[in-house]
């Protein structure tokens, strides 16, 4: 088992990410752009892609998009020259969900990627705790110490599965910008709490699914050879469970006919030679 | 080398998982637009839908896995080679 691999890596590095991380969203909410929310995006990405070089981005764009800060300029504005002319922006009854402007959509993308930056950190500081700490700690009750590790084991190529838990944090996000997205001034409390419910439950729920697709997808092609058997047994049985039951009912039919019909041809003797 | 089972478990999964998530994205639009009970039944069944999907990845790579550790442990063995056909007159 290879333990501590991700432990090695940036036990340094997550305490002043979190720090920078703070900053950077006290320098956006005084900031007059969002440039300062790219930083967090490029660290976000490093979140999900094993980058090496990710941190040296970080640290290179960050003078970068101070600059641009200053210029007033802001990728909303790059948004809006891409895209075209921003989409008008419907009231609340007509709101769709891709009626959302481009400054929106920049927006939702770069608190997500705050959100997703803020939780692999975390998730980093959880295998930490995990490489290192022992759960059962203290003598075992029995025989002496146990022959195996008792530490929380890390199978190779399984370091990734622990982003799912990404997915709340975005659905909250999900969560808050939509409520500012698609409620006006004149809302009311029927329409508040309806979208507030939907994009409580269904975002946060689609945003899970979608991420959890993914890691359970890098989780299972990390699977051992015997728990690949497993699951490939347990799904045989539960596709031909129906059938098998069928051919096992069939089977007990016949050999109950079987014995049925030779109970009664003995019967058939038995009487012929007590009439003889 | 997987069976072209394995392969259409695959495709079959991550369509049924893509599908399932588009048809819960529909859902989320109709009940943030009024339309609380189709969006409901919607989303249930795309959560169906999503299950099934998963179910169907995880069967194929299991099934790739299994199949990749059997083709070590028993390789196919070589093809023998066909013998020279003789000339007639020899």
């Amino acid at each position: 088992m290879s333990q501590a691999k991700p432990a090695q890596a940036r036990p340094v590095f997550v305490p002043a990410l979190g720090w920078a991380l703070a900053l950077l969203v006290l320098l956006q909410f005084t900031g007059r752009t969002t440039w300062m929310l790219v930083p967090p995006a490029v660290l976000a990405l490093a979140g999900f892609l094993p980058l090496p070089v990710a941190p040296g981005f970080f640290f290179a764009c960050l003078p970068v998009c101070l600059l641009l800060e200053t210029t007033g300029v802001g990728p909303e504005e790059w948004f809006d020259a891409l895209l075209g002319a921003p989409v008008r922006r419907g009231r609340l009854g007509e709101a769709s969900l891709i009626d959302l402007q481009s400054d929106e959509l920049a927006s939702i993308l770069l608190w997500l990627a705050i959100g997703t930056c803020w939780i692999s950190g975390f998730r980093e500081i959880a295998h930490l705790a995990m490489a290192k700490s022992d759960p059962f700690p203290g003598p075992s009750g029995r025989t002496g110490p146990s022959p195996l590790p008792r530490s929380m084991p890390l199978a190779e190529g399984r370091e990734w599965s622990a982003i799912g838990v990404l997915g709340l944090g975005a659905g909250i996000l999900v969560v808050i910008i939509f409520e500012a997205a698609f409620l006006g001034e004149q809302a009311g409390y029927s329409a508040l709490l309806r979208v507030r419910l939907a994009s409580l439950g269904g975002g946060f729920l689609l945003v899970f699914l979608a991420v959890r697709t993914v890691t359970s997808y890098l989780h299972w092609n990390a699977m051992p050879v015997l728990e690949a058997g497993l699951v490939a047994q347990e799904a045989a049985w539960r596709e031909g469970a129906v059938e098998m039951g069928a051919i096992h009912r069939w089977l007990t039919w016949m050999r109950v006919g079987t014995r049925r019909g030779a109970e009664r041809r003995w019967r058939i003797l038995s009487r012929r030679r007590a009439g003889a | 080398m997987i069976g072209l089972s394995g392969w259409i478990r695959e495709i079959l999964g991550w369509l049924l998982t893509l599908a399932s998530l588009y048809a819960f994205f529909v859902a989320l639009g109709l009940i943030v637009n009024r339309q609380v009970i189709g969006g409901g039944a919607l989303g249930i069944l795309s959560l169906f839908m999503y299950r099934s999907g998963v179910g169907f990845l995880k069967m194929a790579v299991a099934a790739r896995i299994c199949q990749q550790a059997q083709d070590r442990v028993y390789p196919a063995p070589a093809r023998p080679v066909a013998p020279r056909q003789r000339r007639a007159g020899a």
